[in-house]
């Protein structure tokens, strides 16, 4: 079943084109993650899916409804956390939560419980009276991100999630958004690799408006990444000189059998220390693809 | 849906202690200033006169009694030319007239008969305070004498004698309308900033519509606005402001003046994209209108092209409306005009508002 569906997809700004006749389909329960550097068009691809832009040109289709004609249909099974961290500074986490709930027609009692789940959940239960203006921005960003979810929507569309957040932060929002992987559909937007390499069913990399790649993580470093290296750490390196690629200190063994490297090594009398298998990254991968390298 | 941010905007303004306190601490200090600056005219007794063309009991009676009213001195006159002669010098502020058969028509009222009485009063149009307080009184008076609430019609008759203006109850109205006009910014700037800070892209991700995401900034701000009004006029009554008219029709006139600053606001924070251009556009856009409507100086005397723009502004029409009320106890017919001008302004701007808004904001 496919949850989100766009043809053609196209937005022009001023003769410039920011998402260029992208076409995809994500299906329902999966994690799709658009990675791409700042201005690849992930924001602008995120807002048509949401019904806050209209395409230059092409179709859109969000669990069946059309997304240019139905906006309101849309609108009532999506949940946008945006790039920014975007609350209201005077009210306090429960009324913010309330606020959009109340906007989605959920009743008093669902709301509070939904509430109290999500606040607990993400570590905000302790301040949640306070004025949101008070709260620390990792705080402000975690509930940001729950505004997002308290209506309990299908469709998630997370946009760089955990930008400018601390990595026990960043590590907290991975968690839980692993949680309802499979249950909910989710569009994350991201230029974080880790990010993108840890949590989705499916990446599309993305470059000047355009998908360039699109795949499962490991199918995408297996076919556009080099294969995995063996690195080697150890005493007497420079007896191998000339046998093995020799880098910062460490022997760099393109592929091959453990136990007859070592045993190889132990022979020409160098003295093992360490031995770490590096495998391909995505970071490898998209600079293959686009020629760039993605920076945080 | 509108009431889910209607809500959420009263919180934000009432706890905004910046925000919520200039929107009601500058009133209270307008007022105050304004006091200051030109001193109250408190309780002076005022000298007026009074022809007596009936000569019957019944008017001896009326006018001997109403002799006792405090606030006022009557002066006699036997006849209307040197009673005219007194107010053009400046001896009394005005004059009343008791018609002939004043007395035989009470009487006829009083047996439950169909009569007309027509006081004649004459008064300086210069000094419209003063002359509306005198027909206060004399209303006032004249339905305790009574007894009924009677047909009695008062003929004013104003002359323009001088040019004495500085009163705190002609320049109540502006200050009042002025200090209304702040919710452009007010509205400008706070739909502008949700925007900025890309609230408004969240409320727009739910299903809520844009008239009723408008309707969720105004009504906010219109509550503010009756309590700015309230504070308006409860400083204005403690400062001396006296108030001629149906007291309920200018507090509607003032809740119009706030809602078409509200529209204006709105369409302001269409077009902006960041709230430090909503904010002081509003007040180039404010500061001309203030001079050229009126609110500051009265537009008698001002060049015809001064009065022809004044004609577009709707301060003019709230300010005129006010006046009228504020000085010159004037009925709902006499300002009919104005008012529905301002519904009508009104009803454009908001509706000029929520389109651009749709166009503009929601794409």
């Amino acid at each position: 079943m496919t949850a989100i569906e766009t043809y053609e997809l196209t937005k022009e700004f001023n003769g410039l084109t920011a998402v260029d006749n992208l076409s995809l389909k994500i299906k329902k329960g999966e994690l799709f993650s658009l990675l791409g550097p700042n201005g690849a068009g992930k924001t602008t691809t995120i807002r048509m899916l949401s019904c806050l832009l209209n395409p230059t040109n092409g179709k859109i289709k969000v669990l069946g409804y059309n997304a240019i004609e139905q906006p309101y249909e849309v609108k009532k099974v999506i949940g946008v956390s945006p790039q920014e961290t975007v609350i209201s500074e005077f009210l306090n986490s429960w009324e913010n939560l309330e606020l959009i709930g109340n906007l989605h027609k959920m009743d008093k009692k669902t709301i509070k419980e939904r509430s109290k789940e999500l606040l607990e959940t993400l570590g905000l239960m302790e301040r949640a009276k306070d004025p949101v203006h008070k709260l620390s921005g990792g705080m402000k960003r975690r509930l940001s991100l729950i505004m997002a979810l308290i209506h309990d929507p299908a469709i998630l569309f997370l946009d760089e999630p955990t930008l400018g957040l601390d990595p026990q932060s960043r590590r907290a929002i991975w968690k839980y958004i692993t949680k309802f992987k499979g249950e909910k559909t989710i569009l994350l937007t991201t230029h974080y690799m880790e990010e993108a390499d840890q949590l989705s069913d499916r990446i599309g990399i993305m470059d000047e408006g355009k998908i360039v790649a699109l795949d499962t993580p490991e199918k995408l470093k297996e076919k556009y990444s080099k294969k995995r290296s063996i690195l080697v750490r150890g005493k007497n390196i420079e007896k191998v000189k000339g046998k093995y690629r020799i880098e910062n200190n460490g022997i760099i063994i393109d592929d091959g059998n453990i136990k007859d490297i070592v045993e190889h090594l132990s022979k020409e009398g160098v003295t093992i220390k360490s031995i770490r298998i590096e495998e391909p990254t995505l970071e490898e991968v998209f600079i293959e693809i686009t020629g760039k390298e993605l920076r945080e | 849906m509108i009431l889910a941010l209607t809500s959420r905007n009263i919180k934000e303004i009432f706890r905004n202690k910046m925000r919520i306190g200039f929107l009601l601490g500058m009133p209270l200090a307008f007022m105050l200033i304004f006091n200051v600056a030109f001193g109250s005219s408190g309780e002076e007794i005022m000298d007026v006169g009074i022809i007596n063309l009936d000569d019957s009991e019944i008017s001896t009676t009326f006018i001997e009694a109403m002799g006792t009213i405090s606030g006022i001195n009557m002066i006699s006159y036997d006849n209307e030319e040197n009673a005219l002669k007194d107010l053009k010098d400046g001896n009394i502020l005005a004059y009343m007239g008791v018609p002939e058969e004043f007395g035989d028509n009470m009487m006829l009222i009083w047996n439950n008969q169909e009569a007309e009485i027509n006081l004649k009063i004459k008064y300086d149009e210069t000094l419209p305070n003063t002359a509306s307080k005198f027909i206060s009184i004399i209303r006032t008076y004249t339905l305790q004498f009574s007894g009924v609430s009677i047909p009695i019609n008062i003929d004013s008759d104003p002359i323009n004698i001088s040019y004495e203006k500085n009163l705190v109850n002609f320049f109540a109205p502006g200050i009042v309308i002025f200090g209304l006009m702040v919710l452009i910014p007010t509205a400008g700037g706070m739909i502008t900033h949700d925007k900025e800070k890309g609230f408004m892209e969240r409320i727009l991700t739910t299903p809520v519509s844009p008239t009723q995401i408008l309707l969720g900034y105004s009504l906010p701000l219109f509550i503010v606005a009756l309590i700015q009004i309230a504070i308006y006029m409860g400083a204005g009554f403690a400062l001396g402001m006296r108030v001629y008219g149906n007291i309920f029709l200018l507090f509607a006139v003032y809740m119009l003046t706030a809602l078409w600053c509200i529209g204006i606001g709105m369409i302001i924070s269409a077009w902006a994209k960041r709230e430090d251009q909503a904010e002081p556009f509003s007040w180039i856009f404010m500061i001309p209108v203030a001079m050229l409507s009126g609110l500051w100086f009265p537009l008698e005397g001002m060049h015809p092209i001064v009065k022809t723009i004044a004609n577009l502004f709707p301060s003019t029409y709230s300010v005129d409306a006010a006046r009228a009320l504020v000085l010159k106890g004037s009925e709902f017919s006499a300002i009919s005009n104005s008012i529905y001008i301002l519904v009508v302004t009104t009803m454009i701007l908001f509706l000029v508002g929520i389109v651009l808004f749709k166009k503009l904001v929601v794409k």
